[in-house]
């Protein structure tokens, strides 16, 4: 077993060029991620046609008060470029008792600003109003009721950030093991596979030879990913590390043994080109890898998503992270991702020998 | 060149579930998100949301309210008149009672039902066994210390409380901000009640009228993704039709069809050829399933058909430019291993193209760099024709994808071995 990954590895450095790609790859997606993962606020640009500079600060300012949106001033002509652009959907026309919003693309966004410039203006009118009406006092509006939200689960902003950034390197690497795997139709194809039948090593050790290299090479690229980008977000997280770290390695064997089954379904590898985008994307919307989980009410799609692997190590660690479980319950990903790794090979390599019988 | 387009075709018709997963996956994948976040992209009313039952638990005993009140009145030194008026002010301004009437609404009605539950234990139990959507909880001496407050400027001491299950859901966001615009608004009325008597000031006017940036509707989130979940899939096309062209090397097919007197770069062509067709087929059946299905385009006139056309034709000739330099590298190079390199290579081109996530939370360099990649900048140009722009308009951004079809297959050319036929 040692020899054959030990093998494998020999043979990836000899061709250094593909190893530096590879990592090469990873560290973009590390700046891509990065990238997402923009401020806390909600960015909004606006303009204004006919307020005067001190107009224009007196609403900014007013307008700024909210924690969550943040609404900056551009130039008219550059506002409309980025939409047209599609940099953001929409952004603000400011007037002085009303606002508009010039809409390029409606987003999830739109509602929650619309409603909250509609409160400050709607207010700041009517108590323009009153105050026109007695002019000597000062009038300003106080707290009397106060709201205090609270939820079972709270998954703060700062975690669905980091789902955001799971997802997305889970997401990453299943294409990217399953992509490297495809070089095991060229093993078959150049006879390598034969001559290693052909040698006493039990086929056992062969498999989980090669098991165990793409399971390295995943272990590595994840590695490099999440240090990376911890240290480049500074995330301050109280992640359970043991935890998390358990729940990625499983999911990286989980994905390999997917890959061996993916392999013994395509037959030959541009097949497996066709299945490997089709299998990544499919479960990773489904996984709940690019939106959060709790966006959806369907709940035929919610019991889809346990199967999904993805979704086993994304939230298995983010709750892991979340809620107190304990050491045993927060375990319970391992496990599932574990027994769909022994359902993906067991299918995978019966279905594979019963193939490389009938072609040779 | 025509036969060698047509051999293309014959041997992935040979293999027929290729072919259709090839061709339908995008629509596919566009099903899976109808029916994950259909009722959050359309916010149109033929959408019924289901109600939600709230949970309403009320530690106060509203038949004390009133006498408490009264007690409290007595405690202050207040002449005759100014107690019957508090007296009246305190009925009129019981927050508990305002917010059972928001309840009554109509509009909010729909949204939410309320149920009364004896203790918060009790409720919160129901709320983890996913029974109600979300508790309201109105504690001891709410009203009372609400109005003290209102009428007499004392200090807050308690607060209204709200529990969901997470923030994250829908129902649970709908609910705090319900509730959230219903506090504002109490808190706005209540301030102004001794400068405005009790005349409650209305605003008609209407706020936040929608402009577009050119002459249609804006885009749906919808839309959107179906774009975007199509200019990505199409970049695998290139990594397939690519890795086959590797096999026909490998399998002596080329060298065959060299020893038929064919130029070398026919064959590249016709590679070219057939994955561009093959996209514009993929794409076509994209918009056209999706528009049948789930009407993303419905109300169009036909130019704008002829522009989308335009569009995805361009787009299909830089997939086939790509195909033909993944071609050439990997024969080049003698290695296949570089087409599976750029088919891992596409999972980065779809998040910086925003094919997944609209790119609005991206940094800056990043969108710049998504509008430079062969998707993005088509999902861009797709998007302009969208919102209403000519196709004069958009030129610069098609111009930046002809650009890269044009790099992508002169070093094609160049790099394609023209002697070696091993």
């Amino acid at each position: 077993m040692i020899t054959v990954f030990l093998m494998q590895w020999k043979r990836t450095l000899k061709s250094p060029l593909l190893l530096i790609l590879f990592f090469g790859l990873t560290i973009l997606m590390v700046n891509v991620v990065a990238g997402t993962q923009g401020g806390q606020k909600l960015e909004v640009a606006a303009y204004s046609h006919n307020l005067s500079e001190n107009q224009i600060q007196y609403k900014l300012d007013r307008l700024n008060q909210s924690d969550t949106i943040s609404i900056h001033l551009k130039e008219k002509d550059q506002v409309e470029e980025d939409i047209k652009m599609d940099k953001y959907g929409f952004a603000l026309v400011l007037e002085e008792d009303n606002y508009q919003i010039l809409v390029g693309r409606e987003t999830e966004q739109l509602p929650v600003v619309d409603q909250y410039l509609r409160r400050v203006y709607s207010e700041e009118n009517r108590l323009r109003s009153i105050q026109e009406q007695n002019p000597e006092q000062v009038i300003e509006v106080k707290d009397h009721l106060l709201l205090n939200v609270s939820s079972l689960s709270d998954t703060g902003n700062s975690i669905v950030n980091l789902s955001v950034m799971l997802g997305m390197t889970f997401y990453f690497t299943i294409f990217s093991i399953l992509f490297l795997m495809t070089d095991l139709f060229e093993d078959k194809r150049n006879g390598i596979w034969n001559r290693l039948i052909f040698s006493p090593i039990s086929k056992a050790k062969i498999y989980l030879g090669h098991l165990f290299f793409y399971f390295s090479l995943g272990v590595l690229q994840i590695t490099v990913l999440l240090t990376l980008l911890s240290q480049m977000l500074l995330l301050d997280l109280n992640i359970n590390y043991l935890v998390a770290i358990l729940i990625t390695l499983s999911f990286i064997l989980c994905i390999v043994s997917l890959g061996i089954l993916l392999i013994a379904m395509a037959k030959t590898s541009s097949g497996l080109m066709v299945l490997i985008p089709i299998v990544a994307t499919s479960t990773a919307m489904l996984g709940g890898a690019f939106w959060p989980l709790q966006v959806i009410d369907n709940r035929f799609l919610l019991f889809v998503a346990e199967w999904m692997p993805i979704k086993q190590a994304i939230y298995g660690i983010i709750e892991a992270t979340v809620q107190n479980k304990s050491f045993l319950e927060a375990m319970q990903p391992v496990g599932i991702l574990l027994l769909m790794s022994l359902f993906f090979m067991s299918i995978g390599i019966n279905m594979m020998e019963r193939v490389s019988d009938s072609q040779l | 060149m025509k036969e060698l387009i047509k051999k293309d075709f014959l041997l992935l018709s040979k293999n027929k579930s290729e072919l259709i997963e090839l061709l339908l996956t995008p629509f596919l994948l566009i099903c899976i998100l109808g029916f994950a976040l259909g009722n959050l992209m359309n916010n149109s009313a033929e959408n019924t949301i289901e109600t939600t039952i709230v949970g309403f638990v009320n530690d106060q005993n509203d038949e004390t309210v009133k006498a408490d009140f009264e007690a409290k009145l007595d405690e202050e030194n207040v002449t005759d008149l100014e107690y019957q008026q508090l007296l009246e002010a305190s009925s009129e301004l019981d927050p508990v009672f305002h917010l059972k009437q928001l309840f009554e609404q109509e509009e909010i009605k729909e949204l939410f039902h309320l149920k009364a539950f004896e203790s918060i234990d009790s409720a919160q139990k129901a709320l983890e066994n996913d029974e109600i959507g979300g508790i309201i909880h109105v504690p001891d001496q709410f009203s009372l210390s609400v109005l003290n407050s209102t009428l007499f400027g004392e200090e807050l001491k308690t607060e209204l409380n709200v529990m969901t299950q997470d923030p994250n859901q829908i129902r649970s966001i709908t609910l705090t901000s319900v509730l959230d615009s219903f506090i504002n608004e109490y808190n706005f009325q209540t301030s102004i009640v001794p400068f405005a008597g009790d005349t409650t000031i209305d605003d008609t006017s209407r706020y936040g009228g929608t402009l577009t940036v050119s002459t249609e509707e804006p885009i749906s989130a919808f839309q959107y993704y179906t774009l975007g979940m199509g200019v990505f899939y199409a970049l695998s096309i290139s990594t397939i039709i690519a890795n086959r062209s590797f096999r026909e090397k490998e399998t002596h097919v080329f060298a065959r069809i060299m020893i038929s007197n064919q130029s070398p770069l026919s064959y590249l062509m016709s590679k070219m050829v057939s994955s561009s067709l093959i996209a514009f087929m993929q794409l076509s059946l994209l918009f056209g399933l999706s528009n049948l299905v789930f009407g993303i385009f419905s109300g169009r006139p036909s130019s704008f058909w002829l522009d989308i056309a335009l569009i995805t034709a361009i787009y299909s000739l830089l997939i086939g430019s790509i195909t033909s330099l993944l071609t050439s590298i990997s024969l080049y190079g003698n290695e296949i291993k570089i087409v599976n390199f750029f088919g891992s290579f596409t999972a980065v081109l779809a998040f910086l193209g925003g094919s997944f996530t609209p790119t609005e939370n991206f940094s800056d360099l990043i969108k710049t760099i998504g509008d430079w990649t062969p998707n993005g900048a088509t999902l861009t140009s797709y998007l302009q024709l969208l919102m209403g722009f000519e196709i004069q308009e958009i030129l610069p951004l098609l111009a930046r994808v002809i650009g890269m079809s044009i790099v992508s297959l002169t070093v094609a050319v160049l790099l394609f071995p023209k002697r070696r036929l091993d």
